[in-house]
């Protein structure tokens, strides 16, 4: 019983870490808190899922095309939505209403494409197959969900930590002004960066979609507070801190359920938000990894 | 009588020592200058004494209470009002709206009494808006009461940052560089009105880069640099010090690479 | 007269809803005022709505009084939840409160099951509260509102509120308890925003745990954002279109939350200061002082 929890946590840990990823980085490196994130979830997964409805397209197609299509949007976003507010150098507080503008606008966009019902994918979109391994089971799906966020998750620290491209958002991140004048080229960082956070919000999107086989219009909603809670917990801006604020809270989601109340599942992001804010606000690993390293 | 007195105090920024072991006292009815080159620790030395930052180590007494740990409202209650290197005023309010909210603890006037518009508040009122006006006059702001703050020329800001500081009815008062972006006939002024206010038992510590302002006000001076106090002394003497020449000099050799 | 009721047949539930967003409106105006933003507020609303609403039902207390009752509970939560979370800056502050309407949503599901009472209705909410808010009650709260707000701008707390919003440690070095005057701005719109879910507890008849959810906050951030944060009458006036708009051209009421969310981005970065600029005000007031 609990190591069957234990691996139901692991791979559950794993898809927050890589929706909270995009979520951290974005503040990492602009300082942005991106509330419109969530929306960008929402969209990853509905179009992984008109690629296998509509376009009958096979599922390892779908998961990147879905990446694409939801990092451009992410680009669209900060074009629209925080570009004209950084050019003028607005509060906080006016990103943050833009941001929330932003995710209703594009919540109510999916709605009316796509109704206010739960979509689901095909039954047999993946093999279902179970492994057995003493009392604990494992679906391959769940598996293969660990490894792609397992694979994505490596290969963005590799981009940030050992390519130029990596190089150049650190610098960002640590002070756009310099970073400009050193000839780094500031406007095509922030494009990538709000695509890769964009990208890797759709593809956990994508696989969470899979796993709970359950799309709508609302289920940026509560990812929202989770990933509020994983990033807080890691530190704002804090890639490491993402990955290891994702497991822990999916543990004490799963423990918590399977302990304690089913009724609790919900509260357990907010409890734990407002006992990490108040007690650490800088969070578990202290803030923006990106801007240090 | 000793007003103000700073007992080693030490702040790090990010493992460099911006303000180190730094000692010195600031006495009553006595003009103090804080002077050394850029990115001595001036600033960060009136940061901590005004409680917008705290040391490290080190204690920083007023008037025999030890204040390094206090926030800064409590430190201002206490008497301690400053200005600030960067004008920050409350830009869209007018001058007078400006020195006005600086008499916050002037005034005691409860939500509810102003609520039901009580006698007790309109007087109150009245009163704190006759003074913030003789203060705009004293400091030759009459004509600008109405102007937003940040319509007005940089010299008259200075005045409103340093009349909304007055506002409080300070004991000792901090300006971070008061005559920059001044003329010298407004910098005459302003040093004439500093020693008036001497004359009534306010005490001042400033942070100035003009040596002839700080030759016409300062009892008393501190040498700041690297974040050490490398000299103490009047006027006269810390000028001809040959430590303070050296710091200079090698401020100019910098400045001309 | 035959015209005005007709017309009162038809809008008259417009205009009390519209009463209610004013309220909502200004509720979030105290804390935006003073530089916070709060997604707290749909919360304190939907604590005003189930207390009035189970007093009036429950206990059988007269209108006002639960209305009261409701609006002092929202406020003591408020300051329950003020303490901590005030300490926190901006981006913070937004985090902690985005998910307070959540509890409030969990608590009113589960608080039947926990305490084994049969106050709040579960899942399924509270039905057949009677309809006790009047036209004239909302106009009478809403002066009565204004005018405390007349006073609070020309008060020594307005002007700390105002400093506060402009430059927090200025105005903490001038002698401002900054901490102390943000739980002032706080509660007071928790109180209000209280208020106003009791009134619209009494007008619709029905309270449901899921009325007071993130778009419930966003909704009511619309109001203040589009009307303006710089002079109370702004929130008026955001909540004001905000809503019957809507009832006037048909295809926003179907696109309401895509209208509410372009608003926002486009009013925040091409209209920072709202609909309603004090300086106009100031004008006017001034015009008529020279006279």
């Amino acid at each position: 019983m609990f190591w069957q929890q234990v691996v139901n946590a692991i791979w559950l840990g794993a898809v927050y870490s890589l929706f909270a990823l995009g979520y951290t980085l974005v503040f990492g490196v602009l300082g942005i808190l991106n509330l419109a994130h969530p929306s960008l979830y929402m969209w990853g997964a509905f179009i992984g899922l008109v690629c296998v409805t509509t376009l009958h397209l096979p599922i390892w197609l779908a998961l990147p095309i879905a990446m694409l299509g939801s990092g451009l949007l992410g680009v669209l976003l900060d074009r629209i939505a925080f570009k004209p507010l950084r050019a003028r150098n607005a509060p906080h507080l006016a990103t943050l209403i833009s941001s929330i503008g932003a995710s209703i606008v594009l919540i109510n966009v999916a709605q009316g494409i796509f109704s206010a019902q739960v979509s689901r994918f095909p039954f047999d979109i993946f093999p279902v197959r179970v492994l057995k391994f003493g009392s604990v089971s494992v679906t391959l799906l769940q598996l293969t969900i660990l490894g792609i966020s397992m694979l994505i998750m490596i290969f963005l620290r590799w981009l940030i930590m050992g390519t130029r491209q990596g190089q150049a958002m650190r610098a960002v991140a640590h002070n756009a002004v310099t970073a400009a004048r050193l000839g780094v080229p500031v406007d095509r960082i922030i494009m990538q960066t709000f695509f890769i956070a964009g990208a890797l919000a759709g593809a956990a999107g994508v696989l969470l979609g899979l796993a709970f086989n359950s799309i709508s219009p609302f289920m940026g909603g509560p990812m929202n507070l989770k990933g509020l809670t994983v990033i807080v917990l890691g530190g704002l801006g804090n890639i490491e801190g993402a990955v290891v604020g994702g497991f822990i809270l999916a543990f004490s989601e799963v423990m918590s359920v399977a302990y304690l109340s089913s009724d609790l599942r919900d509260a357990v992001s907010f409890i734990l938000l407002l006992i990490i804010l108040l007690v650490r606000p800088n969070g578990l690993l202290g803030r923006a990894s990106v801007k240090r390293a | 009588m000793t007003m103000l007195t700073l007992n080693r105090v030490t702040r790090y920024f990010g493992g460099l020592a911006a303000v180190n072991d730094v000692s010195f006292e600031a006495e009553a009815n006595q003009i103090t200058g804080l002077i050394g080159p850029n990115g001595a620790g001036k600033t960060t030395l009136l940061n901590l004494i005004s409680g917008l930052d705290q040391p490290a180590s080190g204690e920083i007494r007023f008037m025999d209470r030890a204040i390094q740990k206090l926030p800064p409202h409590k430190i201002n209650q206490l008497g301690i009002a400053r200005t600030y290197q960067n004008i920050r005023l409350f830009a869209e309010m007018s001058a007078l709206d400006n020195i006005i909210v600086g008499m916050h603890t002037q005034g005691k006037a409860g939500l509810l009494s102003a609520a039901l518009s009580l006698p007790g508040y309109r007087a109150e009122e009245k009163r704190l808006r006759e003074q913030a006006l003789q203060l705009a006059e004293r400091l030759g702001l009459g004509s600008f009461c109405n102007t937003p703050a940040d319509a007005l020329s940089y010299g008259d800001q200075r005045r409103v940052e340093i009349a909304r500081a007055l506002a409080a009815h300070p004991k000792l008062l901090l300006l971070d560089e008061p005559t920059a972006g001044m003329n010298a006939a407004e910098t005459a002024r302003l040093g004439e009105l500093i020693l008036s206010l001497r004359d009534e038992g306010l005490a001042a510590l400033v942070i100035e880069h003009d040596m002839s302002f700080i030759a016409q006000v300062c009892d008393h001076v501190v040498v700041l640099n690297f974040g050490e106090v490398i000299a103490r002394g009047t006027v006269d003497a810390v000028k001809s010090d040959p430590t303070v020449v050296a710091a200079y000099l090698g401020e100019e050799e910098a400045a001309d690479a | 007269m035959n015209i005005f009721s007709e017309f009162w047949a038809t809008y008259g539930s417009v205009v009390q809803f519209a009463l209610i967003n004013m309220l909502l409106g200004i509720s979030i105006y105290f804390t935006l005022y003073t530089g916070l933003l709060s997604l707290a507020n749909a919360g304190f609303m939907g604590i005003g709505a189930y207390v009035s609403a189970a007093l009036t039902i429950h206990a059988g207390t007269p209108f006002p009084v639960s209305l009261l009752v409701g609006a002092l509970s929202a406020a003591l939560i408020g300051w329950l939840l003020g303490l901590p979370v005030l300490r926190l800056r901006d981006v913070y502050l937004a985090i902690a409160t985005l998910g307070f309407g959540e509890i409030v949503r969990i608590t009113a599901v589960n608080f039947d099951k926990f305490s084994g009472l049969t106050l709040l209705g579960g899942a399924q909410g509270l039905d057949g509260i009677p309809k006790l808010t009047t036209p004239v009650s909302l106009l009478f709260v809403l002066f009565i509102l204004c005018i405390f707000l007349v006073q609070l701008h020309r008060s020594r707390a307005g002007r700390a509120l105002a400093a506060i919003r402009r430059d927090e440690s200025v105005a903490a070095t001038m002698g401002i308890d900054v901490y102390q005057y943000k739980l002032l701005a706080f509660v007071l719109g928790a109180f209000v925003a209280g208020l106003a879910g009791g009134f619209s507890a009494h007008l619709t008849r029905f309270v449901g745990p899921n009325d007071f959810s993130f778009s419930a906050a966003v909704n009511i951030l619309a109001f203040a954002v589009l009307g303006g944060t710089l002079h109370w009458s702004g929130a008026l006036v955001g909540a004001a279109i905000l809503t019957i708009l809507p009832e006037a051209l048909r295809f926003m009421k179907e696109y309401r939350g895509i209208v509410n969310g372009v608003i926002l981005v486009l009013v925040i970065i091409y209209l920072p200061h709202g609909l309603v600029n004090p300086k106009w005000i100031r004008g006017i007031f001034r015009r008529k002082e020279a006279r």
